[in-house]
């Protein structure tokens, strides 16, 4: 399968974002800081509590540590497609030979690859001492996971995106949108600690797998059977949502007119 | 002195009423934004509600007194964001060599340039913030006492994150881009926000001396659930070397400052 055209955009992306390295080193530092304001507030509530939710002080922290991780791995802003749509600004993008969905996703992938790298390494060091301490079940599938998870991430912002096209004052319903997903995909906080119910519904959601359950896998805290289960879920809802996506979007590009001269 | 303030004052309410007429000319968006400002405090309040489902107390500090401290971070965010925004645009009137026009007035220039451009949106959010720390105070029978070092420690506050702010774009007048520098400070006051004895000593140092996101947030909280002079007295120095450290970086930089004008 020839991915030339992927990879030059991919290559555009990266120096792109690497041109200003004051930025590009601090959005690499910033989800560790906000790491390390976690790591500081669980380890003081560990001292006086040895579990909670069934977490121990080191899942909690590693929780936290991976969820930072998935935070700059899959936070993109595919929610502009929807204002570039109504502001007339993709006409360049529509000439080009790939596909508008495409063309974003891979832009979006492109502007990760520094965080892709800083992740893939990490994740390997974390798979290297989960082989030493025999807890490699669940950690395998993790990658699988994160995948997903930056796959879903792409399609549920460009949804939310898309409401730009229909309604005028979106920004706040895109950020009060944002603001649940994230509370619900568990970025600030596991899942678990939310009433079962709760749980019990997300966990059938595609907002699970945004963060939650990549997390839980790297964590050994998924069975074998439910990790079984989450491939097969988190597959249907990938299909869902990439047909979802691509259907609105070609129906909007068809009334789609161009302000160009 | 107080003839001047009482001016300052009075500019400032002007201020503050053309852009509330302009922003009431778009309703709409106007209630939009003031839903955003609410959906963003919930986030904080409903993370630490599921978190005190399984605690009593995270560090010592009780529900209460931990959504007080989430409030009063809010507080100082939308305090200055109503209040100082207009710092935005320092930077590109730097940049751009249309500072003049500003220098010209007859007007305390540092004045104008941070409070010019006051952004009402934030007035409801702010109101709301008082009436809550005005129910807290009555439904904790807090004394007089604590709430005068509270007031002093909120000025201080104020004051603190006023002057971090006018130190950073104060840097425009000899870097091109400080970017955004905005966010770091963001970040810094997320480290504030959260109860002072989770960090190690040498952690606890830093948030006070060095960022002072501690003065700026976490201090006023930790004396409303607990008046400690000493901490106030210490909230009172630094705030007040780093307002002469903001006034002396502008000054050095607005006599740096060359126009583009012809």
């Amino acid at each position: 399968m020839q991915l030339k055209k992927e990879i030059s955009i991919l290559r555009i992306e990266i120096l792109k974002s690497m041109n200003y390295k004051a930025f590009f080193w601090y959005s690499l530092i910033n989800p560790f800081i906000a790491f390390g304001v976690q790591f500081f507030l669980w380890n003081t509530v560990y001292l006086v509590n040895d579990e909670i939710g069934g977490y121990t002080k080191y899942t909690m922290i590693m929780y936290f540590f991976w969820s930072s991780i998935m935070a700059i791995l899959t936070n993109s802003d595919a929610v502009e497609l929807g204002n570039d749509i109504k502001n007339g600004n993709i006409d360049r993008e529509l000439l080009r030979p790939i596909s508008l969905v495409k063309y974003r996703f891979w832009m979006h992938i492109g502007k990760k690859v520094p965080y892709i790298i800083l992740a893939l390494l990490l994740w390997i060091v974390y798979l290297g001492y989960c082989i030493i301490t025999k807890q490699i079940d669940g950690s395998a599938w993790s990658l699988y996971f994160v995948c997903v998870a930056i796959i879903i991430n792409y399609f549920v912002n460009l949804l939310i995106g898309l409401l730009a096209i229909y309604i005028e004052e979106v920004w706040v319903i895109n950020a009060i949108i944002t603001f649940l997903k994230n509370i619900l995909a568990g970025y600030y906080i596991p899942l678990s600690l939310m009433p079962t119910s709760v749980l019990r519904f997300l966990n059938w959601t595609p907002l699970s797998f945004m963060c939650y359950i990549p997390v839980e896998s790297m964590l050994n805290r998924i069975s074998k059977d439910m990790i079984i289960i989450y491939v097969v879920v988190s597959a249907v809802w990938m299909v869902v949502l990439h047909f979802g996506v691509k259907n609105v979007v070609n129906k909007l590009l068809k009334k789609y007119n161009s302000a160009c001269g | 002195m107080i003839k001047r303030i009482k001016a300052f004052m009075k500019i400032e309410y002007l201020f503050i009423k053309q852009n509330l007429l302009i922003m009431l000319q778009f309703r709409i968006s106007y209630f939009m934004s003031i839903l955003y400002e609410i959906a963003e405090l919930s986030v904080a309040l409903i993370c630490y509600s599921i978190m005190f489902m399984h605690m009593d107390s995270i560090a010592g500090w009780t529900r209460n007194e931990v959504f007080f401290l989430a409030i009063y971070a809010y507080f100082v965010d939308i305090t200055c964001t109503m209040f100082f925004i207009g710092m935005v645009s320092i930077p590109e009137y730097i940049r751009n060599g249309t500072l003049d026009l500003f220098l010209l007035k007859p007007i305390n220039k540092q004045f104008l340039l941070t409070f010019r451009r006051p952004n009402a949106v934030q007035i409801i959010g702010f109101f709301g913030c008082i009436i809550y720390f005005t129910f807290y105070i009555y439904a904790n029978h807090i004394s007089c006492f604590r709430i005068g070092l509270f007031f002093v420690s909120m000025i201080c506050s104020i004051s603190s994150m006023y002057n971090v702010l006018l130190i950073v774009v104060s840097m425009s007048f000899w870097v091109v881009k400080i970017g955004d520098m905005w966010s770091i400070i963001y970040t810094f006051n997320n480290l504030g926000s959260k109860p002072l004895n989770i960090y190690p000593k040498i952690v606890r140092a830093i948030l006070i001396f060095m960022i002072p996101s501690a003065i700026i947030i976490n201090i006023p909280a930790q004396i409303m659930r607990e008046p400690n002079i000493r901490i106030l007295l210490l909230s009172v120095f630094v705030s007040v070397f780093i307002a002469i450290i903001g006034r002396c970086i502008f000054k050095a930089g607005l006599a740096r400052y060359e126009s583009a004008c012809g």
